[in-house]
Parts: C-alpha cells; structure tokens; sequence
C-alpha cells in the first residue's frame, strides 16, 4: 500500500513531523517500509498554465507550438507531448525555473521557433515516475498558482502492514500508529453521523452481509474533484475519475472502508446481497464479462447482478458524469468469501484486500458519514435517505494483564503508570485501580486483533521501544545432555568426501517428469505438486540420480574430472493421503576419463572403514547402470544402496565425455550401524610378507576370496584380465603378511603359509600359481 | 715401502669433493692400501725394529684418518651448503592438494549447529512434507487467515504440502516433549514457496529455527540470544535491534535485524549509502517472537506455567552476506566455478 507522509500528517494536530521520522515511527508500529518516493519543493517559478491553442511546428514533425496564457499574459512553448490540447491545465515552468534534476530553464530556439519556457511532465517535477506526457492538472486549478501549493513536498511511502490488522490499511490508522511512537496528537475523525431511517423495502431480506448501508444521495456534479483531493489520491496511486467515484475512493484509503456508488437512476430496487445462481453473468467496471458461479457473493437489483461484493461494481450500473443521484454503499462482507470470489476470478482490487482482513460492522457509518461530508463539499450532495441493516454487537471483553505476567514474559519491570500511557497513545483506554493489574475495559472496536493479556504486552512493549528490553542468556537446566551422532557422523562422512576432493552440492528436490522417465522410472509412483512453478519442477525426485545429472550436464565445461555428493531427504509415495517416506541419502558422482568405478569403490571403502561399518556388495542389474558394473550395497539383509558405473545410454543427453560412477545410499542405517574401532594393539616383532599371483576364474570376486581366505591377513594387491591368460581366468596378486607375537617369522614359515592360502584357493576356485 | 705424509696430508686436504676423498681413504687405508701395506709389512720386522716401527705406522694411520674426517666433515658441510645453490621458489605454488569444496550454506549451518549447541541446544528436525495442521493450524494460521497469503504454498496432489516454513517442527517436538520440558531446540531444514525467484529469493530454500520453552523464558531472553547467535556469525562487533513485526504463533513478534557487515551500521561508505544495506546500516535478518499462549495450550503445555520463544531465519541469507553473494540462486544452482570458491 502506498501512502503519503502529507496525508499522514493532515490527521496528526500542528505537527513538526520531519518524513524521516514518519517513516521511523512506521517502522517502530511495525509497519514494514519498503519504498520511500520523497518529492522536493518545487520552483516557484512553475505555475499553473492553460493550453489556449495548439499548432503544427512548422519545421518539425513531433513538436507543436502551443500558446499558453496566465491570466492576462501569454507565452509561447516549444512542446513534444503527445497530449498537449487546447483547454489542458498545466504545469508550466518559466524561464529561470531549475528543476529537481538540475536542469535550468532558458529562453532558446528550436528549429526557428522561440520556446519561452517549458510544459513539464510529473517525472521532470520530480512528484512522479510518468515522463510519457505533460502533467494534467485539474480543470479546477487556476491559473498562476504555483505548482508546489497543488503539490507540496512530500514522500509516497510503500508499505507492508501486518495481516492482523485492518485498521493500518488506512490513511487514519496510519495516522494513529504515527502519533502513538511519537507523542503527537491525533485528529478526531468525527463526521456528523448519517441519519438511518426505515427500510422501505430498498433491501431485500435476507442480506448476506455482516452489515450493509446504502444511502441515496443527490449530487450536482457542477465541478471536477478539487485540486488537493487529486493530489492527495495521486500519491496512493489512485486516478482521478470524477467527483463521485474520487471521493469514495479518498474514503477506501483514507478510513479502509471500501464504497461502491451505484447510479441510483440504472437500479431497480430492491438491493440484495446474495450468492450468484448458475449461468448468471456481470459485466464489471474494468469491461471483462464475468460468469459468475455459484459461491460468488454478489449484489443484485430486481433485474441481476451488479457487483461483486467487496471487489468491485458492474458496467451497467456504473456513475457517469451525468448521474444526478447514487446508491451509496457501505458494507462489510465475510472476508473469507470476498477472498475467495476474488481470487476465483483473479481480481484482487483495493477493496477485497481490506474485506480479506475482516473489518468491523462499526466501520460502514464511520466511512458512510464521511463520505457524505466530502461529497457536500464536492458535489454539493444531499442526503435523501439512508438505510441500515445494523449488526449484531460484539459482546464487549475485558483483557486483564497482571504486571506480574508482563515482568515475566518481557523479562523486565512496567511500572503501571508507564503501561497505562502506552496503551491510551494507541487509543486504548485501561482501567485505574489495581496497581498490580492492567485491565483494559473495553478493547476499541478497530482493535479486535486484541484478544489475550499476551496481547496488550505487545500493545505496551511497541509504545515503550524494543530498545528499552533487556539482553539476557536463559538459564538453563537440562534433565539430560544428547550427544548429537547423527550431525557428528554425517560430519564424518562429509570429511572423507571432503578429503577426496568432491564439491558438496545442493540440489533443488523437484524434478520432471522427463527427468524421471529417461532414467525408466514412472512418473505416476512419485508425489506430484498441484500447482508446480513450472514442469520442470513438477514431481518430488525418489532419488538423487536426476539432479546429479543434470548437474553434470551443467557442469561438462568444467574440467576433465569432476566428484560431487549431496546429502537430503528423498520422498517416497506411499497409499494416497499418507505421509510420504522421506529417507536421507546420500548421493555421489564421479566423473573420470577411465576408472571412475574403481575411484567410487575407494571413497566407499573410505566412509565405511571409517565408520566401521561392514556394508556388502552384492552385483544387481540396474539399467541406468552398465552391465556387469552395478551392485547392491547390502548391510546385513537390507538393501541400503546403489553403486555402479553409469551406461553411456545414461548420459547421452548430457554429452560428457569419460566414465561417470554413482553411488547412493541410505544414511540412516549407516548411522545407526555405525561402530568405533577396536584397538588390537601392535605387532612387537616384524611381519613377513608374500605377494602370490594367482590365476582364477575371471567372474572369482574377491569378496569370495576374502570369505574362504578369512583366517589370515591377506589383502588385496592388483588384478588383471587379459587375453595373454587362458579363456575365462584373470590374474589376481594378494599379499600375505605374517607376524608372531614372539619372534619373527621365518622364511620356512612362510612359505608355509602361502602354501596353504594357495590350497585354498585351489580348492575353492581351481586357482594355479602364476608362473 | 716408503710413504710420504706430506704428500698424503696435501693430498687429502686437497680433495675437491667427498667422493675423492673416499676414494683417497680406499687407496691409504684400503685392504690393499698404501699404509695398510706399510702397517702389514711392520709384523715382518724383527722384535726391537717392530716395536718403534709399528708405533710409527700406527702413528700415522691415526694422523691419516684423523685428517680424513676433518676434511670429510669439512667437504660434507660444503657439498650441504652447496646442495641449496640450486634457486628454490619458495613463493611458487605448492604441489596441488585435491580437497573438496564445502557448500557455503553447509559451512553456515554448521558454524550455526555449533553456536546453539555451545547454548545447551539440541537438534530438531522434522518431515519436509507436512499436513496442513502442522504447517498451519496448529500455528494458529487457519484455512482462511489472511496470513495464508503471507507464504505462496506448493500443494500436492492427495493431500500433504511441501512445508513453507520449518515452524512445523516446534510443535512436532513440544507434542513429543511437553512431559520432558524444559525444551531447546534449533531445528534446520528446507523449505518450499511458490514463488518467483529472484537475486534474493529462491523458492527451495533453508530456514533454521529456534524454540525454548521453560519457566520465566522472556524477550529478554530471546533478544539476548539473538545478540549472542549474530555475533558468533557475523562478528564481536554485531548488535541487533527488534522491531516489531506480525506472525500469528508468537505475540509479541518481532523483526530481527543486525548491524551492517560492511557499513559497520552507518549506513555510510566513502562514495555514498551503502550497498548492502542500503543506506540504513542494518540488515533484516530473521522472525523471532515469545511462543503464542495458545500455540502451547494447543499441545498442552500450561502458558501459565511455561513461557517460550521462538525465532527462524535463512542461512542463505548469512551466507550471501559473510560471503558477499549477490544473487542467493547461485546457492542451488550446482555451478562449481561459484562453489570452487568455498
């Protein structure tokens, strides 16, 4: 919403405000100030102008000459606007004028014609952003006046206010949060109340309205909306449209009750306020034809619809400049329906946002009555009659705040007197007595907001300053300390990826549907959003392999090789309407020009060593994944993960050159299994080793080899498959190592032991010694 | 056989390089070597003769190989010095170590993680995929409060959202711990808006979220833990200010914002307004308020008994400020020349 610092002060008595400190005070009420738009005092030399006639510039195709009189003098301007007219009211700056930007007038000569001043647009005045035409004031702004009488310095300010309260979307309420943080002094807003007399029928029964007031009201539109007026809707970013509509729309901003007049001459009574039945259609003001469905809340004549209530009026009851008597309406709606019928047709205006945050029944007489004191002065209304439904008074409530509970919750002390000032600087008025109790008798009607003791703390504690709160650390007791294993493993894990050099990634967790099928899976079995942001982003990713490859495809100019991991929870769909799985893991992807699987398997070997984990891999077929490259990662019975070197189909999208690995797994069994390492203390005496190459059948893994070999020390050296070895066998060498716990060993003995390892092998695998 | 221990010494000390020294030692005190021979023949002599002669021999063998390591030790210390004639870059760049990259957001919340647990805190976290209850309700934001329109919800289909906020948690946990108070949790995660995104704001992004409830929690706890946490972020010199601000689970709510990092909070720099924060010397940082009465009763701790605070902000943001990143997609984009950079 934006609002003018000039507006702000009209209601605030002989104020010395600077904008500065308008703008802090906001700020401190808790208004969130996004954008301050502050004008300097105009040239004295800018005065008000009237366009007599317009003529072609001889010599140039763009401009005119225009004749501009001021009162009895005349002048003559070079002019480029397009809506330059004979008739238009302008700003024109004579010569010597220096505008805000700096730039000074002068007599000159444009193509042979003398400009003896300038015809300015708001943008070079320095009160606006529009520099595609000229200013056009009022038909009421007379010539000669200076420019900055129309337009004082000012500053539009943008604001954020908080949803819990109706009464800040308003000029008044702005007003009275203003004087609260300052100390100045409130205006009363007090028009002459509107005189309510009987139905008459002019409203149908029953109203679905919380309260509805209609007045019938002869005006005279003799003159357009006053200077001030349009310069006052101007800077809430309101268009001046004719004196009517001008002045129900100063109300809307400036006391937050939304008008609507209706050309009392195109209405047949009686009004209602009712839901739109099938197939009904209204044609509103901004000319979009609306099918109106059934919960739509809508006021209708005898004939149909003609607004849609609280958002905006319809075309064929519309105020023209030749209405001479409207249907003035006042009225609150339920605002979760106005925010509902809003947003069915996609038409949020200035009037449904206020309905959104409810306002009070008390609202409509308050912004009735003003409405009608500005029309008299405007267009010279009378009042015929007006109409009232009433409402249903809400019971009065008492908030009683100990000081007590205040001390506690604010963590410093309030003296009664302190609460008592701060509470009535917002209008709120606490009872005297009790001094070690804040009651506060009756909650003002456009507070309703205010419902518990919790809430005057906060009334009190915004007049007071969250300056004067006290900084403090909370003691603590604890019943018990946790040590956190989940954050220190899932650390450790990090380290060791860390160590091996991969970049820790995060990926977005919505993918497409694209993204899931080119890796076979169905789009169908994942969680999918109703209201995505775009396709891309249209599914919750089951795993982490679609987001690691479109980050290798981001990536592919990077470098030749390239390892990365994310840690995040994954979603699995389960039956309808059931929470989702939402697993942790942990995903990896190696890039490399050869041997990505064997760099992969090192980093595996790495984190679960570390972790102590004994995780199995067990060859699985997994199309994404090459043949013969892919195996489950089992801990114990459970799968908990996948390893495997990606099939060149994989990639082919992404066009990057070498082997990708890719791992991913399951980080909360791991965490759980994770164990310490035991100490077996050293060896005293040295240790022999043997390396033995054998020759075994090519498919022997060595987790086999490993099972039948697991009672002596025996690790891994080096394998090779090649054509030089007979069909189907591959060469493995093993190192042996042998240590006593008393001596060292002898050579005798060690041939010994490679003797029977060699058995072994033979026995199991049919292995020969490599000669 | 005659030896010369003139010519020996003179040879010795004139030895360039410790190699020919070792090769004059072979050649005089080798197994065939020239005094060996001398010290060899000496057992042949007769009794009176041997006696002066082996003494002679004996002699000069000790005077040979006494100036053999002097000269050795001299030449050794020389060829060391001389070995460090060859120029060495000290300044060039190290033979390269291949360490990873940690995300920079990562890096946050654990210097964050570690803050909150030196104040006693534990972790907390919860499902990303919420029930309406726990995501609104049961913080006091019913179906048609306006403040639903605060945080543009993704819905799934069937039921369930992608949380907006990480604020689910507390109330996860309070149910779970309302018998086993007092509670102190910092809850990290990510959460989802639908939103446009733009250089300050992503749609997926992490909020870390913070809740105690026990007996006599104040603001003035809150906003002395507040001070605490920025100052171990943003640096000894940080104060903070609250402001006050509307979130329907906390009265009173508050708006935290901390001092500039660049501007030091004067809002100045030499050349004009600061860009960070843009001429105001302070940077909005976070929501914080005192845990709303009802929002405790709703999981059944006594707001006569307990107070509590909360609060909640956004490690991109930190991290966008201590890192200098001006454009907070860059965080979730995988881009590694942005990410080599950490």
């Amino acid at each position: 919403m934006k609002v003018s610092s000039n507006w702000i002060k009209k209601w605030l008595r002989r104020t010395m405000l600077t904008d500065a400190s308008i703008i802090q005070a906001l700020e401190r009420a808790g208004i969130e100030v996004e954008q301050v738009v502050s004008s300097k005092q105009i040239d004295e030399r800018v005065i008000v102008g009237l366009v007599k006639k317009v003529v072609q510039h001889p010599g140039a195709d763009r401009l005119k000459l225009v004749d501009v009189s001021v009162g009895e003098l005349k002048y003559k301007v070079v002019c480029g606007a397009n809506n330059v007219r004979e008739g238009l009211k302008v700003a024109f700056a004579q010569i010597g004028t220096i505008l805000p930007a700096g730039d000074i007038i002068q007599k000159v000569t444009l193509r042979g014609e003398t400009s003896e001043g300038m015809l300015c647009s708001d943008y070079e005045l320095g009160i606006g952003s529009d520099h595609n035409g000229l200013l056009e004031l009022p038909e009421d702004a007379v010539p000669g006046t200076l420019l900055n009488e129309i337009y004082p310095p000012d500053s539009v300010i943008d604001i954020k206010t908080p949803a819990n309260r109706w009464d800040v979307q308003s000029v008044y309420g702005l007003a009275r949060e203003v004087a609260a943080m300052t100390g100045e002094t409130l205006v009363p807003l007090s028009p002459p109340p509107v005189k309510i007399s009987a139905q008459d029928g002019v409203l149908a029964e029953p109203l679905e309205a919380v309260r509805y007031s209609l007045a019938r009201i002869r005006v005279h539109q003799a003159a357009p909306s006053p200077c001030t007026l349009v310069a006052q809707l101007r800077s809430a970013g309101v268009r001046s449209i004719g004196p009517i509509v001008d002045v129900t729309n100063y109300v809307l901003q400036e006391v937050g009750q939304p008008l609507h007049a209706f050309d009392a001459a195109k209405v047949s009574l009686p009004i209602s306020v009712r839901r739109a039945t099938k197939g009904e259609v209204l044609v509103t003001l901004d000319g979009v034809k609306r099918h109106l469905h059934e919960v739509d809340l809508i006021i209708a004549d005898a004939r149909g619809p003609i607004a849609l209530a609280g958002i905006m009026g319809g075309k064929s009851t519309e105020v023209t400049a030749n209405t001479t008597e409207i249907l003035l309406e006042s009225a609150v709606f339920d605002g979760a329906v106005v925010r509902k019928t809003a947003q069915r047709h996609g038409l949020r205006t200035e009037a449904s946002s206020r309905y959104e945050r409810g306002l009070p029944s008390e609202l409509t007489s308050l912004g009735l009555a003003r409405a009608l004191e500005l029309l008299q002065k405007t267009a010279d209304a009378e009042l015929v009659k007006a109409y009232d439904t009433g409402y249903n008074m809400k019971k009065p409530y008492d908030i009683a705040l100990p000081l007590s509970v205040a001390k506690n919750i604010l963590g410093f002390r309030i003296l009664h007197k302190e609460a008592v000032t701060a509470l009535a600087k917002l209008g709120i008025e606490a009872r005297d007595g009790n001094s070690n109790m804040i009651t506060v008798a009756a909650v003002p009607w456009w507070r309703s907001d205010l419902k518990e003791p919790q809430d005057l703390i906060e009334e009190i504690v915004r007049v007071i300053g969250y300056d004067k709160v006290p900084s403090t650390i909370p003691l603590w007791r604890p019943r018990k300390i946790q040590f956190d294993r989940v954050r220190s493993i899932r650390r450790r894990i990090r380290d060791v990826l860390w160590a091996a050099g991969a970049f820790e990634v995060m990926t977005y967790s919505f993918v497409s549907a694209e993204q899931l099928e080119a890796l076979g899976l169905n789009r169908n079995s994942h969680l999918k959003l109703k209201n995505p942001l775009s396709s891309e982003q249209a599914y919750l990713r089951s795993n982490l392999l679609p987001s690691h490859l479109s980050t290798l495809g981001r990536n592919r100019m990077y470098a030749k090789g390239m390892r990365f991991y994310e840690i995040s929870q994954v979603f699995l769909k389960q039956a309808d309407g059931d929470q989702p799985d939402e697993p942790l893991r942990l995903g990896v992807t190696l890039l490399e020009p050869a041997g990505a699987y064997s760099s992969l398997k090192g980093i595996w070997d790495a984190i679960i060593a570390d972790l102590n984990v004994d995780v199995a891999i067990c060859s699985a077929v997994s199309p994404p994944y090459a043949p013969g490259r892919v195996g489950e990662l089992r801990l114990g019975d459970v799968q908990i993960g996948i390893i495997g070197q990606l099939h060149p189909n994989t990639l082919a999208s992404i066009k990057v050159e070498g082997e990708v690995a890719y791992l991913e797994v399951d980080l909360s069994p791991i965490i759980k299994a994770a164990g310490v390492q035991t100490y077996r203390g050293m060896d005293m005496f040295p240790a022999t080793y043997r390396d033995v190459t054998v020759v075994l059948p090519a498919l022997t893994t060595w987790t086999q080899v490993r099972a039948v070999t697991a009672q002596w020390d025996v690790t891994f050296v080096t394998d090779y498959y090649s054509r030089d070895l007979p069909e189907g066998m591959k060469s493995l060498t093993i190192r042996l190592k042998l240590v006593l716990p008393d001596r060292t060993p002898t050579e005798a003995e060690a041939a010994e032991l490679e003797v029977a390892v060699m058995a072994q092998l033979s026995s199991k695998f049919g292995a020969k010694l490599r000669s | 056989m005659v030896v010369n221990k003139a010519l020996i010494l003179q040879a010795i000390e004139s030895s360039a390089n410790s190699s020919e020294l070792e090769r004059l030692r072979i050649e005089y005190l080798g197994r065939s070597g020239t005094v060996t021979g001398v010290l060899k023949a000496v057992g042949a002599l007769p009794g009176a003769e041997r006696a002066v002669a082996g003494k002679h021999a004996n002699m000069l063998r000790l005077e040979i190989e006494s100036a053999l390591h002097a000269k050795g030790q001299q030449l050794t210390t020389a060829e060391v010095e001389a070995s460090f004639a060859v120029p060495l870059d000290i300044t060039a760049p190290g033979r390269q170590l291949k360490i990873g990259h940690r995300h920079p957001v990562s890096v946050v919340l654990d210097d964050l993680i570690d803050l909150f647990w030196q104040m006693g805190y534990q972790v907390a976290e919860g499902p990303e995929i919420e029930t309406e209850w726990y995501n609104f309700e049961a913080l006091l934001v019913g179906k048609d409060h306006p403040a639903r329109d605060m945080q543009d919800t993704f819905y799934l289909e069937g039921g369930h959202l992608p949380r907006t906020h990480t604020s689910g948690i507390q109330i996860r946990y309070m149910q779970e711990h309302k018998d086993d108070l007092p509670i102190r949790i910092v809850a990290p995660g990510k959460v989802y808006r639908n939103e446009d995104e733009d250089a300050r704001h992503s749609w997926s992004f992490f909020q870390i979220e913070g809740l105690v409830v026990d007996k006599g929690i104040s603001l003035g706890d809150l906003k002395g833990t507040l001070e605490q946490m920025m100052r171990g972020v943003l640096g000894d010199q940080t104060k903070i200010r609250l402001r006050s601000n509307y979130f329907p689970y906390t009265e009173p709510s508050v708006e935290m914002d901390a001092t500039c990092v660049i501007c030091v909070g004067s809002g100045m720099l030499v050349g004009g307004n600061c860009h960070l924060c843009g001429g105001t010397g302070w940077l909005e940082l976070g929501g914080a308020g005192m845990v709303h009465p009802q929002v405790l009763r709703n999981v059944g701790i006594d707001p006569t008994l307990y107070s509590g605070f909360a609060f909640g902000f956004g490690p991109e943001r930190l991290a966008a400020i201590k890192y200098g990143v001006d454009d907070v997609r860059e965080f979730w984009r995988p881009n590694f020349k942005f990410l080599e950079q950490f």
